[in-house]
């Protein structure tokens, strides 16, 4: 569970399993409200992955992240760039709940890595010849700067890619997010103070 | 990860190829008591609106939810009788929306269920503790822009709490549309 700060980790602590932190109760009943819109954070022949929409929440974000590969496209592996990155990476995610061959997202906050677990996804199909995948994944806390960094790759069709999103005013964006699921007594009635 | 079934064939090939353009944001469409029905945004393509909705609920309105949901199968493959009498949430165009279809149906595309722990930090089942909760993404396809950029959308789970509430969606960005388009095809 987080609390009312704005990161839900110490600069020095790596959330080693962030899928498991729950979201806060102000954040879990928000529906957001728009931090970015769509952009194409990397294209190559046959591949394109980009971001349909950010949300900003009161200390997290949302991203929709959406995918398109040509079949003849889709990396069969994901190795690592290195042997001290896939003993790391090994050792860090080896409970990762996504998909061996998803592609490989990072976001950037305050420089700080996270990897996006696309094992949120909402939808993933195939036909025609063309993979698409569909997913709504948590960023956990707000950067400092404004500034948000992704980098993308996907096996050895796509080399890391780098795009950084400018989100001005971000935190009165996030705190502006709408309530969306009131308390269990209910939305206030107009009423109620008669 | 599980495999989407396509609900229509109807649905246009754009949304596949392209991020669309933004034409609404967040908004609520209807709430009760523990549980909302709100809109993310809307993204304008050529042919169609894609409408994304979530629907939440907590407590006793989740417990509801789930046991009246129509769809248990697509949770995680668990299948179970629901206890009450099986209702969704509704959503639909009114048929009187100018430049509209006539039946006033919304195509139903994409659905996601996000009810493990894993996806949203909460979750509900028999065993778990702590407050249960419903996570919902709906994604809605409606064939044709609207002529006025007007879209009055009705949506509710009045088994639920959540009254049938109509909302008049004031879309944008839908001028030069073409070249506001993100495309990853």
């Amino acid at each position: 569970m987080t609390t009312g700060s704005p990161q839900p980790w110490e600069p020095w602590q790596r959330p080693w399993k962030p899928w498991q932190i729950e979201d806060s109760d102000q954040t879990w009943r928000s529906l957001g409200a728009i931090a970015h819109g769509p952009v194409v954070l990397a294209r190559v022949p046959g591949i394109a992955i980009g971001l349909r929409c950010l949300f900003a929440h009161p200390d997290r974000l949302t991203a929709w992240l959406v995918a398109r590969a040509e079949a003849a496209f889709i990396p069969q592996v994901l190795p690592a760039r290195s042997d001290a990155e896939a003993r790391v990476q090994g050792e860090l995610w080896e409970l990762w709940p996504g998909q061996p061959n998803d592609p490989l997202v990072h976001a950037f906050i305050d420089h700080m890595p996270q990897r996006l677990a696309l094992g949120d996804r909402n939808d993933a199909y195939g036909g025609h010849g063309v993979l698409h995948m569909s997913c709504a994944v948590r960023i956990l806390g707000l950067p400092t700067d404004d500034k948000l960094g992704f980098e993308v790759s996907w096996g050895p069709a796509l080399a890391p890619t780098s795009t950084t999103l400018n989100l001005p005013n971000l935190r009165q964006v996030a705190a502006s997010a709408a309530l969306l699921v009131p308390d269990e007594s209910g939305p206030p009635r107009p009423d109620a103070d008669r | 990860m599980r495999q989407s079934e396509r609900v229509t064939s109807h649905v246009s090939q754009s949304f596949d190829d392209g991020l669309g353009a933004l034409a609404h944001g967040p908004c609520v469409l209807s709430a009760g008591p523990g549980i909302g029905i709100g809109l993310r945004c809307a993204f304008a393509y050529l042919d169609g609106l894609l409408l994304s909705v979530e629907v939440k609920a907590i407590g006793q309105a989740a417990r509801n939810a789930y046991e009246s949901d129509i769809h248990p199968g697509s949770r995680g493959g668990h299948r179970h009788r629901p206890l009450l009498p099986r209702s969704d949430v509704r959503l639909s165009v009114p048929a009187s929306a100018a430049g509209t279809r006539p039946d006033g149906e919304l195509w139903l595309r994409l659905e996601g269920h996000f009810s493990s722990r894993a996806h949203t930090g909460r979750g509900y089942s028999e065993d778990s503790p702590g407050t249960p909760a419903y996570v919902r993404d709906l994604d809605v396809w409606w064939p044709t822009l609207p002529e006025d950029a007007r879209l009055p959308l009705e949506a509710g789970w009045p088994e639920l709490g959540a009254p049938m509430t109509t909302t008049v969606l004031a879309l944008e960005n839908l001028d030069q549309l073409a070249d506001r388009v993100v495309r990853l095809a």
